[in-house]
């Protein structure tokens, strides 16, 4: 079973629920897919035992075959191509690694050559296998690393991804496919204008879901409200503790800083698995 | 030579504009000629790459210098690739009051600004 943890405001607590909802079960594995900035790590502290670079393919012109016909310019939506006579420049940031430069060319000067984006680290934290994307920094291309990591789901475990804020294409290559995604949100106007544009999107991507509330005694009743009217499942609210923003600054997960918690994870748990076995 | 400038709309009195790549309009000047059209800046709306496309449809258009605000470094690459100069239109002024100051050799080269 593949649970996502995603939200669309940042700062909600996505990272606090996914690393409490893994220390509270046996033997999963934990995810984190937001390799813009990576922060699991900091409060799973795992061993990495391995690190793979992740590639993507850019183009690569050979300049004594190319006619200067810009028919790659021309086909590339991200506008990556620019012919100025016969010299082609590569704009290889802007690059999506389709691949349709190369196929069109039609005096086979493109080749494709891979380009590093990142690196993905896997090993272990506590009883869980852990694993990582790191997108190198300055780098715009999230989603590929992203598919990378799913490509190595043990779905034979209970695997929980920690997703990236907002309802863009990192997100919806972490959300997509999931048995269940937890939506994250805090009871403020922010979090309501943004958890509606992350239910549209999973709703889009129909993936079960149900919504958290974090720092639940703050803020006003609108988000419980407008998933009273949606018909949303209100699957927990985590309350508004200074313990925990002490234990949150160093590095200590909510369910070390609180046990008493701990069950309330398992009941969710427990929750959501029998949500997807009815869904099936 | 014909030169381009980035402009909010299509006519003469429309000011030019602050940016390069997501410009509404590019006036086409040919200055032996006198010939002065509008192309509306199809790059405009482009998800990435608005200034690659617009450089790159420049170049195509024989345009041999620039004025507009800002350009971004990607088009700028390609403009110095293509050897059309570039100058920067000072705010709030036309594109009518750009082409004769360019004429009368008043505008300055623009200048890359990296963040």
């Amino acid at each position: 079973m593949i649970i996502a943890v995603a939200s669309g405001k940042g700062g909600t607590g996505k990272t606090t629920v996914a690393v409490s909802l893994a220390l509270s079960l046996d033997g999963v594995q934990f995810v984190d897919c937001d390799v813009e900035e990576p922060n699991a790590a900091i409060f799973l502290r795992p061993v990495i035992a391995e690190k793979i670079p992740v590639t993507m393919p850019v183009p690569e012109v050979d300049e004594t075959r190319c006619s200067g016909c810009r028919t790659c310019a021309e086909l590339c939506a991200y506008n990556a191509l620019v012919v100025i006579g016969k010299h082609v420049l590569v704009f290889p940031h802007m690059c999506h690694g389709c691949g349709g430069c190369t196929l069109i060319c039609p005096e086979k000067a493109i080749t494709e050559k891979p380009r590093e984006i990142g690196v993905i680290e896997a090993g272990h934290a506590h009883s869980m296998d852990f694993m990582q994307g790191l997108l190198n920094v300055g780098d715009p291309m999230a989603t590929p690393i992203i598919k990378k990591l799913r490509t190595r789901l043990n779905t034979s475990k209970t695997v929980i991804l920690d997703s990236p804020p907002g309802t863009s294409c990192p997100v919806i290559e972490t959300v997509r496919g999931s048995d269940f995604c937890i939506l994250v949100t805090e009871p403020t106007p922010f979090g309501l204008h943004d958890l509606r544009l992350a239910v549209e999107t999973v709703r889009q991507l129909k993936v079960p879901f149900g919504v958290i509330i974090n720092c639940a005694d703050i803020g006003d009743d609108a988000v419980e409200d407008y998933c009273r009217e949606e018909g949303i499942r209100l699957v927990m609210k985590i309350p508004w503790n200074r313990r925990i923003a002490e234990g949150y600054s160093r590095g200590e997960p909510v369910v070390q800083v609180m046990p008493e918690l701990k069950e309330q994870f398992m009941k969710l748990y427990a929750e959501i698995a029998t949500a997807v076995t009815a869904a099936a | 030579m014909k030169i381009a400038v980035s402009a909010c709309g299509d006519s003469l009195s429309a000011q030019t504009h602050s940016l390069f790549g997501r410009c509404d309009y590019f006036f086409i000047v040919d200055t032996e000629t006198g010939n002065i059209s509008a192309v509306k800046n199809t790059s405009a709306g482009a998800a990435t790459g608005a200034g690659t496309a617009a450089a790159q449809d420049l170049f195509n258009a024989g345009v041999g210098a620039v004025i507009s605000g800002q350009i971004g470094p990607n088009a700028c690459e390609v403009l110095k690739a293509a050897g059309i100069a570039m100058y920067s239109a000072p705010a709030g002024i036309s594109v009518q009051e750009a082409v004769e100051k360019f004429k009368a050799g008043a505008l300055a080269k623009n200048e890359v600004r990296r963040f």
